[in-house]
């Protein structure tokens, strides 16, 4: 008997949810066509809505995390994600948690928020958002520097639930003033 | 109470708005208003309903309880003040003694009349034109209910300037006199929901704070330069001790008065901007009164460890509050009025322990050492570095697109952008949460800042996020002209995969129709792409922040000579400039074009003469390419 893959239909229905089923009415042949052929102009709306709703969601979560309690701050992120500090690179989770362990601790202020559905070309079919911070941190003993910073969210098949969570693949973090 | 003593205790205390009497001896006090009384009548009614509610409630630092009756009847009121009592600090005079039953609290019952009395003489003598009405417990009140309550009853109009609170109390400002004594009167005249009668109270002012502007470039100049005079490098400490009365200041017609805001403020601002590593700061002889500014220090000079607040007027221990983020090891405050308020050394230690508890020295007694806890954590941060690629070819691919985008981005003509955005492309625009000044040099971008955080209208979310591609590139082309100091860029790889480069790029730019300096702005801009052909990138993914350049970025940028409008040529690496050179001798093209032909060739050396010869073969090589 034939193992059977995972349906991409059924997948990419758990991935948005139920607003999505409408995709079910094409055949697995279409599914290999490139997204833009199939996303009319609401489910796109739909999409940048939720995409919003879960980058503020996320940062909440992401910074009161890092300032509050850093140890748990790894698990935000995939076992392979990326994070490049101030040029610094830092990859896995071990060195991620090593990393965080390393800095002061922290306060930060998020000032600015934007977010983008990635495309599921780049992606290769799995749900990513692009989610862009700005605003200002002040690490203990050190003076308040404002920072950029971005994000790429993928959504991952969890162990611990039957929903899908967000993950970090990559982080990019710089000081405005990094040259100084 | 002549009139001249009056004013010397004015200049001591500005706020005081009660009249008490000095005694001086028993023969003049015969328990009245001695001197005060004609003219006072209205007072003594008011006493009289007022017993009833003495009782102060919310927090009043000096509580006291109801005063009998019997004190006032016939409208005696005895109040008296022994300057002896006060042996600790014989210069300086303290009216109000905290184990008397009667001192406290007569402020703020009695000032009504009092203060309006004063206040009105004082302007009538031209000295003090602006009033300042303050509402104790004013801030449990609606802002617009109490206006016009007080309005309602007022047979003079008033417009209350610079409305303001502090802790419980409300203040604003008024010009006309006349409307500061008839709101005066008001005092206690309107009742709130619960039963209280709002107390009015007026001080006056020869120019309130909030009219001062801050210091003009030129003594902002001279005011550095006299910090720097008194700044001891080796040992990291400003002295600004009686800054008032510099010689240099004072020669150039600055007042320094540290008490305003403005002064301070430029002071707290030349010290962030210069001398950020500050180790110990002396304050002495500015007749402090409160540390609300001194406290931003605590943010921009982390390691100050020694404070000299002695000599000041500093009124009360919650003013070391403020300033309670140093870690200091070292601090004089002697010679505040403070000082005076606690009973014993014991209790005076206790309190600033309490604030600083690593500290070593108080007023240049050593301290017993702290017994501390080793929960110190180092506080470096990693270095921060330049550009990560994370490979030559990565780092290849991205600079040839980047060169070639900001080549057509700054040109004039955005439309053959066209070309690197997939036709699904998405594009936003965000901006830092800034204030007015700022943002009118941001004005060509704010209108489109998509910043999730400030808009809550979800429709608003879709409409500025900007999709397929000539949406995008139309909307680009919208942006004012620019011109970006490709010596300023720094790329970070965020992740790639076989199908996706993810990077984001830093740097500055100017606005190239802008001659002034200061419209440098600078940018942090995420490209996500996908691969095209001819080993390019295609974007799929494009979020761009812009912000104002800072002073030191200004500085910096556009150093070396403006580029051409030629494409400028990477820095390459050593493994590079051997295969140029090879093939430069091989191709027998010059240098620029070798470059060009491995450049488009990912620095595949094979490929790359494959390619030059094919394209030889049919002569399509100009001879330009050849001239060494």
């Amino acid at each position: 008997m034939q193992t059977r893959k995972s349906n991409p239909i059924t997948k990419r229905r758990k991935q948005f949810g139920s607003q999505f089923l409408r995709t079910q009415i094409f055949g697995w042949r279409s599914v290999k066509c490139t997204f833009s052929s199939m996303a009319s102009t609401v489910d796109f709306r739909t999409l940048v809505d939720q995409s919003c709703r879960y980058s503020d969601e996320f940062v909440n979560i992401y910074y009161d995390c890092i300032d509050k309690r850093r140890r748990n701050l790894t698990r935000l992120y995939l076992d392979k994600a990326t994070l490049v500090w101030n040029g610094n690179a830092v990859t896995g989770r071990d060195a991620l948690s090593e990393f965080f362990e390393s800095l002061p601790s922290s306060e930060f202020q998020v000032q600015s928020l934007d977010c983008q559905p990635v495309h599921e070309q780049a992606t290769q079919g799995q749900t990513t958002l692009l989610v862009v911070t700005a605003g200002s941190v002040k690490f203990d003993g050190n003076k308040q520097r404002y920072f950029n910073q971005n994000f790429l969210l993928t959504a991952q098949a969890s162990p611990n639930s039957d929903q899908p969570v967000w993950k970090i693949a990559s982080d990019c973090f710089r000081f405005q003033d990094w040259a100084n | 109470m002549s009139r001249c003593k009056m004013t010397r205790y004015r200049e001591w205390y500005p706020n005081l708005s009660v009249i008490t009497r000095v005694c001086e001896s028993s023969a003049d006090h015969d328990g009245r208003w001695l001197g005060v009384r004609r003219g006072w009548g209205s007072i003594k009614a008011r006493l009289h309903s007022d017993t009833v509610r003495l009782q102060h409630r919310g927090a009043a630092p000096e509580p006291f309880g109801p005063v009998p009756r019997s004190r006032f009847q016939g409208g005696s009121v005895d109040v008296s003040v022994m300057a002896s009592q006060y042996g600790k600090s014989q210069h300086r005079f303290i009216p109000y003694d905290r184990s008397s039953q009667r001192g406290e609290g007569w402020k703020d019952k009695i000032g009504g009349g009092n203060a309006h009395r004063f206040g009105a003489e004082d302007a009538e003598r031209g000295g003090k034109n602006w009033f300042k009405i303050t509402i104790p417990h004013g801030t449990k009140y609606d802002k617009k209910w109490l206006l016009t309550s007080l309005q309602n009853l007022c047979p003079i109009a008033f417009i209350p300037l610079n409305y303001y609170t502090e802790g419980h109390k409300v203040h604003f400002y008024l010009e006309d006199a006349a409307a500061a004594s008839a709101l005066c009167k008001l005092t206690r005249r309107v009742t709130d929901s619960e039963g209280n009668r709002v107390a009015v109270l007026m001080t006056s002012f020869s120019c309130p704070p909030f009219l001062k502007s801050e210091l003009k470039p030129q003594d902002l100049e001279r005011l550095k330069h006299c910090m720097s005079k008194r700044f001891d490098g080796s040992q990291k400490s400003l002295d600004l001790n009686s800054i008032r009365t510099d010689p240099d200041l004072v020669s150039h017609n600055i007042e320094m008065i540290l008490n305003q805001e403005n002064c301070m403020q430029a002071v707290i601002k030349i010290i962030q901007e210069n001398i950020p590593e500050l180790l110990c700061l002396n304050l002495s002889n500015n007749k402090l009164c409160k540390l609300t500014d001194i406290a931003e220090l605590v943010n921009k000079a982390p390691n100050l460890q020694s404070l000299n607040l002695s000599h000041n007027e500093l009124k009360s221990e919650q003013e070391l509050d403020k300033v309670k983020g140093f870690r200091l090891m070292e601090l004089w405050l002697d010679r505040n009025p403070l000082c005076d308020v606690f009973k014993d050394q014991t209790t005076y230690i206790s309190a600033v322990r309490e604030r600083f508890p690593s500290l070593l020295r108080l007023d240049g007694h050593v301290l017993p050492p702290p017994i501390c806890f080793d929960v110190e954590t180092s506080t470096n941060i990693p270095a921060c570095k330049g550009s990560h690629f994370v490979s030559n070819e990565i780092q290849g691919l991205i600079q040839r697109f980047l060169q070639h985008y900001y080549c057509v981005y700054d040109s004039g003509d955005r439309q053959p952008l066209l070309e690197a955005y997939h036709n699904d492309a998405c594009f936003s625009l965000s901006l830092p949460s800034i204030n007015h000044l700022s943002r009118c040099r941001l004005k060509n971008y704010h209108e489109h800042s998509r910043n999730i955080k400030n808009i809550k209208d979800p429709s608003a979310w879709f409409h500025l996020l900007k999709r397929s591609r000539l949406t995008v590139v139309a909307f680009l082309s919208e942006l004012p002209k620019t011109q970006h100091d490709m010596n300023s860029i720094n790329v970070d790889v965020n992740t790639y995969s076989r199908t996706l480069l993810a990077f984001t790029v830093s740097g500055v730019f100017k606005e190239a129709d802008d001659k002034l300096r200061d419209r440098v702005k600078a940018f942090s801009r995420v490209f996500i792409t996908v691969p095209a052909r001819n080993s390019g990138l295609c974007i799929v993914n494009d979020e761009l922040f812009v912000r104002n350049a800072t002073s030191e970025e200004i500085r910096c940028a556009f150093a070396a000579p403006a580029p051409s409008n030629s494409p400028v040529l990477p820095t390459l690496m050593a493994s590079q400039q051997e295969m140029l050179s090879a093939f430069s001798k091989m191709s027998e093209m010059n240098l620029e074009w070798s470059q060009k032909c491995l450049q488009d060739n990912a620095w595949d050396f094979h490929r790359a003469a494959q390619i030059f010869t094919e394209l030889k073969a049919q002569g399509k090589i100009p001879k330009a390419a050849f001239i060494k």
